[in-house]
């Protein structure tokens, strides 16, 4: 176990000076895996792992999701989310950063990953709420916070990657996310609200629509509907009704996803060619790179398995007596620090492995707490010093600086804390939904 | 940069770039194929049988092609919370030292991944329904780990050597 934890500081240390995640995940579960077996058996080990894991017909669901979110992103199908949701609360005063948060969680319905919802997201309202006269702050902050709503609402590549690592069903998971991501919604525009409340200049009302407006942004969104139908409905056999009978696997329902949003956009004539070949190139890059801290995380893992962390920390728990909520407790206070270093998928990746067999042992459920590890990963997208999707606004949007979108996201900060304790609290809030379909 | 040192990285990048459109492209085949055969089965009853197989190994040629220009690019995931202090104290160099590090012990993995595709050439493994050489399938592996440990080696060399580049790293994924 005094190897583990050294192993484990280690990969903290290298990754703190610059070494590539995998790099560090990988070195160091190499030579450790070597001095608890041999050399030879841990090479092995890794070599067989590099070929077997590119290889694995479950995880083709990674890149075609990661390319569905690409051809969505590129369709332009957020402009119409965001018209509709303009349509029914923008005359409300902070209506458009209101807006703005529904339309997040619209597109992370079709989209897997948090940046790429906050980078799109800004683009579209951003431009708007400041022609409204909307405080940077707010704005800002909404875009940042609702963008991490990508990882929660399904398809979500995070939950698929713990699913694959854990052997959790990705369809649960996906169910399970439906609810905190509207809990995470509804707070959302209450954070929102409150800003409003104590600054009314921050967020102006915007112009009242009518109910043909209303009714003709509503037909915007017929694409992104049919899509997450398609999708979502065809993973939990909705459509399994004649002449459709269309029932599939979450990397069927990607594949389906995906020709589904190229088809689309292309139909609406918001997609060149020039747009298809950077979307395949760049959800094949994110993929190559995501699947080497994947099998940087697997080598650490089994390093981490051989030298008997999760059942020496086991037993350490058992001699303790402390009660199952302490350690839950713990571990979620290790994801809040840890979060204000890592990026998110590493940080995952990196800690799944031990803590996973430890809460599972505990009795606790494995969908459960693969929402809460989700959640608490999105509080680490908006909080300092790294907060990755701070950064990307910073990026994407002129002339505003780091510490106004920091102290725009501390509103959502604070109500991402109040869902991470209702979740805590009530397991139902995650695990009654999947209770129904499984 | 000598003349010698640029055309090599000229031809790194290159070849890199051309195997990152294989990756893409084979991306494409792969959502293709997958609608296809969900499409094959729903309606006509005839599911497509051989998806699985060239599933997997397409999904080996999105990965491992896309390898070398991510590496080139500096694009592998990396926590960037200390760089301001590290550049100060000319971590660049330091961080080059480490890429050819990288690029050398990938020499383990990239040995023992040749005996494999031995063992599978030896043992005539191949797919249940395409009948397709094991060994082929893990000699491209093989021949895109050292691609990719070269593309480390030179840009470590490119980092010790020559001017800091531009950061292109540090990114996240999700």
């Amino acid at each position: 176990m005094i190897a583990a934890t050294i192993g484990f500081v280690t990969v903290l240390v290298l990754s703190l000076l610059r070494v590539p995640i995998a790099v560090s995940m990988g070195v160091v579960g190499v030579l450790g895996y070597a001095r608890e077996t041999s050399m030879t058996a841990s090479v092995s080990m890794s070599a067989r792992l590099i070929v077997d894991a590119s290889q694995d017909y479950g995880l083709t669901v990674i890149p075609l999701f990661i390319l569905m979110g690409l051809f969505v992103n590129k369709g332009g199908m957020a402009d119409e989310l965001y018209a509709a949701a303009y349509a029914f609360l923008g005359h409300l005063r902070g209506g458009l950063a209101m807006a703005t948060i529904v339309a997040c969680g619209g597109f992370s319905a079709l989209s897997g990953s948090s940046m790429a919802t906050a980078a799109t997201m800004s683009r579209v309202a951003m431009p708007q709420m400041r022609r409204f006269g909307y405080r940077d702050s707010l704005s800002t902050g909404a875009v940042a916070a609702g963008g991490t709503l990508g990882i929660l609402i399904p398809p979500s590549v995070i939950l698929i990657i713990y699913g694959l690592m854990t052997e959790t069903s990705i369809g649960r998971l996906f169910l399970a996310g439906v609810i905190p991501g509207l809990i995470g919604i509804l707070l959302y525009i209450c954070a929102v609200a409150f800003v409003v409340w104590r600054d009314p200049a921050s967020g102006p009302a915007g112009d009242r629509s009518g109910a043909a407006e209303r009714l003709g942004a509503l037909r915007g969104i017929w694409a992104i509907l049919l899509l997450f139908v398609l999708v979502i409905g065809g993973m939990y056999g909705m459509l399994d009704i004649w002449p459709l009978n269309l029932t599939f696997a979450p990397s069927e329902a990607a594949g389906i996803g995906a020709t589904g949003a190229l088809a689309i956009s292309l139909l609406r004539g918001q997609m060149t060619l020039r747009d298809i070949r950077e979307a395949l190139t760049e959800a094949a890059s994110t993929t190559a790179s995501l699947f080497m801290i994947l099998i940087g995380a697997w080598i650490f893992s089994n390093f981490v398995n051989v030298a008997g962390l999760p059942t020496g920390l086991q037993a350490l728990i058992a001699e303790w007596g402390t009660s199952p909520f302490i350690v839950i407790g713990i571990i979620v206070a290790i994801y809040l620090v840890l979060g204000c270093v890592f990026e998110s998928l590493s940080m995952m990746l990196l800690t799944v492995p031990v803590f996973f067999p430890v809460v599972v042992g505990l009795g606790f459920d494995p969908v459960w707490f693969g929402i809460v590890v989700v959640v608490v990963v999105e509080i680490s997208m908006i909080t300092p010093p790294i907060g990755l999707n701070v950064f990307i606004l910073k990026r994407v949007v002129d002339n505003v600086s780091t510490a106004t979108i920091f102290r725009g996201v501390t509103p959502f900060w604070m109500v991402d804390l109040i869902r991470l304790a209702i979740l805590l609290g009530i397991p139902a809030a995650s695990l009654w939904l999947p209770s129904l379909l499984f | 940069m000598t003349q010698p040192a640029r055309l090599v990285s000229r031809t790194l990048r290159l070849v890199a770039g051309a195997s990152s459109r294989l990756s893409g492209a084979a991306l494409l085949v792969l959502m293709v194929l997958t609608f296809l055969d969900v499409f094959c089965r729903s309606a006509f009853n005839a599911p497509i049988e051989i998806t699985t197989e060239v599933s997997r190994l397409l999904l080996m040629v999105v990965v491992f092609a896309a390898l070398p220009g991510i590496t080139l690019r500096d694009q592998h995931v990396s926590v960037d919370l200390l760089s301001g202090v590290l550049d100060r104290f000319g971590y660049a160099r330091v961080e080059g030292v480490i890429m050819i590090g990288t690029a050398v012990l990938l020499i383990w993995p990239i040995t023992r991944i040749h005996v494999l595709a031995e063992r599978a050439m030896r043992y005539g493994d191949a797919t249940e329904f395409l009948g397709f050489p094991v060994f082929l399938a893990t000699w491209f592996v093989l021949i895109f780990t050292a691609f990719t440990a070269v593309c480390f080696l030179v840009t470590g060399l490119a980092r010790l050597f020559g001017r800091a580049p531009q950061r292109d790293g540090g990114g996240a994924l999700t």
